[in-house]
């Protein structure tokens, strides 16, 4: 017989294998190929073949067989097993202290998991555009008698001067900043971010467009609106060639629909429209087309990678320099899109830090959180080591190298850290929801990415070799005679690494605590110093051309509602400094200048905000009749250090001005700083915003409604946008709140995960010494003196921490403390009531685990022996 | 060990190795069963109650036989052990007892229909 064709087939015997082991394969194998050499010759090839398949497929059946006869696995794989199986058993054995290991580390993956989403979140800023990277913006340096200001604000002609500044500048375009506008079609009318662009912008910025092309802003008679925008607008109808009026004024044909922005770009916008399309920007195209001293307009370069960008500064440094006033020196410079978001401060012209800072600071403290999870891990594995040490010993003895015992107890640490992984992903993302109103993002793990992934494979590996590595390198070194013999207590070897771990635990947790205190009281007393006027029941509605039309009668109807004190208008926000003007004054012959706030107001200005006039008097309906009284606020009187300073005349922009009223000192621009120098003249003709003063009614939704009746009269808009002074204050603390709250979180994550390892080992020690308590007691200790034996040790210890943590948190803080000038200096208070909180909690912890044994009947745990 | 039951299918194979000897293997033990007892089953269920039975402790298997119809592979050869007959014996003991009780059953039911 030809000895190919009596073989079964291939792939049959192959399957055979895998489902009998080796022991029973031989012949399993002999017997079916026996039949199949008899069908082979009864019924040809084919039909055996797959009878033969028929058999191995229904000899599946007999897979349950295999495992049964299974051979314990020698070698390495088999070593591997043991590990693995020692490991879960000392698990389950001592219950409790695996609870504590498995769930603090768990808590510091997870908040270290809950930092990196954040982190990460913070960094994916921008990068969605796909050009990200060859995009830059325009700022303009300005040298104010020697402060450099930096301002995103470019006039026109630079738009064009930048190409041709320098060859490798690809293109540019010109943006306005987004405003709130109204657009209306049918009856809907909302009020949305709009951004005027220049024709390059799309196709520059890559922005995904759903429908439409890149050049569908081309015509000026275009918008492009968001998907959600467009939704609300149409629904499901097609949005294409519909007319939106805009600002009530003229009317632009939808061309086109982007996607959403996430939520992680610098630019928010719901429409974009063409810059030639804004009649009034139409205006001032014409107007300042040429003009070199109009600054409006955010300019922004695309330059291809890999371009020496500060070549390219070097060239388009002084575009501007000859059409600018001497003495401010402007230059030019270009930041790369990729940090617009965390380098936003700029000091001296150069990026100075910004949101990085926080990015950076809150990495280290889910580091460190992270750290005090794993010295718990180190702490119990090393205290619990007596139960191990006799493994250890047998393992030496019969042959396992020291290598070997490493890999055990690292394979073991990876081992508990796989489980607090998944057990804080789990944490994690019942977290989320509570993490996400924390910050204000919306954060969510991402399963699908393999960066996920990726970092989660980083986060198990660190924190097993952080945490097994000590335990590890410690239990491997016990010598098998000594251990076997059980006299030795190797206690005694860790206890001063282990001192230095628990005392590292506590400074991180002292210097979060008193940051966390220390944080909370700058933020309360910057939020309770005195405004200079009235922040409750203000409020402040931005003006359309209806309404700056009608403020006259608007007024009228107004203060004859019971709900309303005061009205004024005025040319800014009663909190904002971004306007700043020369003042220059003549002290005793000289002439000096300064930088002042400029502030439009006009009459009632005053009595509306609730500012106390301190000498002289407001404006007056009766007396005033050009613009050429002001007001000055106390700082700036003592700048300029009139005696008496009513009737004084100052220049403003080369003109005289007098002052007829001196007003407390308001606070504008960042509440951290001390107030500013400001001036308030009457306003010209640019009316930004209505300011209402309401009665204290007690009812604000109920007075509200009531003014926006009255809006309504006068202007077509179906909703109009408001804001209240105090929430606008509220929004300039967002960034040190978001710290404070970061910091409480972190600083309770930090106790409790202290405290869980001092339970531990509290816990632990207790049970260790429990014949030396019961021995102590029979001679006649009390349960007092057995508690302030056993808490000497961690007492000890959470004092040297106080002392190392003290100076050192105090240090910290007030570095941090210097980046606001106006702020608290660190209460003495702080550290001693810390400390003694610290104390407390470590008592109480001790106490409550060394109670039993304390309290416990000598004659138990003694009559065993 | 196993449970000392035995199904029926066992029970047959284990009566069949019986009868063989010490010549019983596998493919032979599917033949007979297809003729004297006109059941056709797979080859894997003959392997699955066989090599239960020797889990069991009523078989033993000895390897031998190797031909050049077989590609070179062994056969196994299985014999009952003393407690299979044991196992055996008391099946047909229990089997036998409530034989005996049959007619009384059976007249019982007729009663009663």
């Amino acid at each position: 017989m030809n000895k190919e064709s009596s073989q079964p087939p291939k792939l049959g015997i192959w399957l055979l294998r895998k489902i009998y082991d080796e022991d029973r394969f031989d012949d399993v194998a002999g017997d079916l190929q026996e039949m199949y050499i008899d069908r082979l010759q009864a019924h040809g090839k084919r039909i055996a073949s797959l009878y033969y398949f028929k058999d191995v497929i229904l000899s599946s059946r007999n897979i349950g067989l295999k495992r049964k006869k299974q051979v314990i696995p020698t070698g390495r794989r088999g070593l591997f097993n043991n590990y693995f199986k020692i490991g879960l058993r000392s698990l389950v054995r001592n219950k409790s202290y695996s609870f504590i290991n498995i769930f603090g580390l768990s808590v510091g993956i997870a908040s270290s998991i809950l930092i990196l989403l954040w982190v990460q979140f913070e960094y994916s800023y921008d990068r969605f555009f796909p050009r990200h990277d060859h995009i830059y913006q325009l700022k303009l340096n300005v040298n104010n008698n020697g402060i450099v200001a930096t301002e995103d604000n470019m006039c026109l002609p630079v738009y064009m001067a930048l190409r041709n500044a320098d060859s490798r500048v690809k293109t540019t375009c010109v943006t306005t900043p987004t405003y709130g506008r109204s657009l209306k079609y049918k009856n809907k009318d909302v009020e949305k971010e709009v951004m005027a662009v220049s024709t390059e912008f799309l196709e520059m910025f890559g922005i995904h467009l759903v429908v439409g092309t890149t050049h569908s802003l081309d015509d000026p008679h275009s918008i492009v609106l968001s998907e959600s925008t467009a939704r609300e607008f149409f629904g499901d109808s097609d949005p294409i060639n519909q007319l939106i009026k805009i600002n009530h004024d003229w009317e632009l044909k939808v061309t086109g629909i982007f996607k959403d922005l996430p939520e992680n770009s610098t630019f928010w916008f719901h429409a974009l429209i063409p810059i030639s399309a804004d009649a009034k920007t139409d205006q001032w195209l014409a107007l300042y087309g040429n003009h070199w001293d109009s600054y409006a307009w955010g300019i922004y370069a695309e330059i291809p990678p890999g371009s020496p960008i500060y070549q390219i500064n070097a060239n388009i440094k002084d575009l501007i320099k000859p059409h600018f006033d001497d003495g401010y020196n402007p230059e030019l410079t270009l930041q790369a899109m990729d940090r617009w978001h965390l380098y936003e401060t700029f000091v001296n012209g150069k990026e100075a830090g910004g949101k990085i800072e926080y990015v950076r600071l809150f990495t280290w403290i889910g580091v460190l959180t992270l750290l005090i999870a794993c010295i718990n891990y180190m702490n119990l594995s090393t205290a619990r080591s007596e139960k191990r040490a006799k493994e250890v010993g047998i393992r030496k003895s019969i042959g396992s190298h020291r290598s070997e015992l490493v890999v055990q107890f690292l394979l073991e640490s990876f081992f508990v850290t796989c489980i607090a992984f998944a057990i804080a992903i789990l944490l994690v993302k019942l977290s989320l929801p509570a993490y996400d109103s924390l910050v204000g993002n919306r954060l969510d793990l991402d399963f699908g990415s393999p960066g996920f992934w990726l970092l989660g494979a980083a986060l198990i590996v660190i924190t097993g070799l952080v945490a097994g590595c000590y335990p590890a390198f410690y239990f491997s070194s016990f010598l098998p005679v000594k251990v076997l013999k059980g006299k030795v207590q190797i206690g005694k070897n860790a206890m001063l690494p282990r001192k230095v771990l628990v005392t590292t635990q506590y400074v991180f947790a002292i210097f979060l605590v008193i940051g966390m205190i220390v944080i909370y009281q700058q933020i309360q007393h910057v939020k309770s110093r005195a405004l200079g006027y009235q922040q409750e029941n203000l409020v402040m509605i931005a003006c359309n051309e209806e309404i700056e039309k009608n403020y006259r009668a608007i007024k009228n109807e107004l203060l004859k509602t019971a709900v309303v004190a005061g009205v004024t208008l005025t040319g800014q926000p009663i909190d904002h400094d971004g306007w700043n003007e020369f003042v220059e004054w003549n002290r005793n012959g000289t002439y000096e200048k300064a930088i002042f706030i400029r502030c439009m107001a006009e009459y009632d200005y005053t009595k509306t905000m609730g500012i106390k006039i301190l000498e002289g008097r407001d404006f007056s309906e009766e007396i005033t009749r050009d613009s050429t009284e002001v007001l000055m606020n106390q700082t700036a009187i003592r700048l300029m250090g009139f005696k008496d300073p009513i009737g004084q005349t100052v220049k403003i922009r080369g003109r005289e001005r007098r002052i007829v009223g001196v007003i407390a000192d308001v606070l504008m621009g960042s509440p951290f700083d001390p107030v500013k120098p400001a001036f308030v003249a009457m306003l010209g003709d640019a009316h930004l915003h209505i300011n209402i003063r309401l009665s204290k009614t007690g009812d604000l939704a109920g007075s509200m409604t009531k003014v926006g009746a009255i809006f309504k009269k006068f202007t077509s808009a179906n909703e109009f946008g408001y804001q209240f002074a105090d929430e606008r204050f509220a929004d300039k603390f967002r960034t040190i709140e978001l710290i404070g709250k970061l910091a409480n979180l972190f600083a309770f994550l930090a106790i409790f995960l202290t405290g869980l390892g001092v339970f531990g080992l509290a816990a632990y020690t207790a049970e260790q010494r429990t014949k030396e308590m019961a021995i102590r007691k029979v001679l006649g200790a009390t349960a007092r003196n057995l508690i302030l034996l056993l808490s000497n040790y961690f007492t000890r210890i959470a004092l040297f921490a106080v002392v190392i943590a003290a100076p050192l948190s105090w240090w910290a803080l007030d570095t941090y403390l210097k980046n606001y000038s106006y702020r608290i200096s660190i209460p003495w208070w702080t550290i001693p009531l810390t400390s003694v909180v610290i104390l407390f909690i470590t008592l109480l912890i001790v106490t409550t685990q060394v109670m039993k044994a304390a309290l416990a009947n000598p004659v138990n745990s003694l009559k065993g022996e | 060990m196993k449970g000392a039951n035995l199904g029926e299918f066992e029970e047959l194979m284990l009566l069949m190795v019986a009868s063989f000897g010490t010549e019983a293997y596998a493919v032979v033990l599917k033949a007979e069963l297809e003729q004297q007892a006109d059941r056709s089953v797979n080859i894997s269920a003959v392997h699955s109650a066989l090599y239960r039975l020797e889990d069991k402790g009523f078989l033993t298997s000895r390897f031998g036989g190797a031909t050049q119809k077989r590609g070179g592979k062994k056969k196994r050869y299985f014999q009952v052990t003393s407690a299979g007959f044991e196992t055996l014996k008391e099946s047909k003991k229990l089997k036998e007892q409530l034989w005996s009780t049959i007619p009384q059953l059976a007249m019982n039911l007729k009663f009663k229909i």
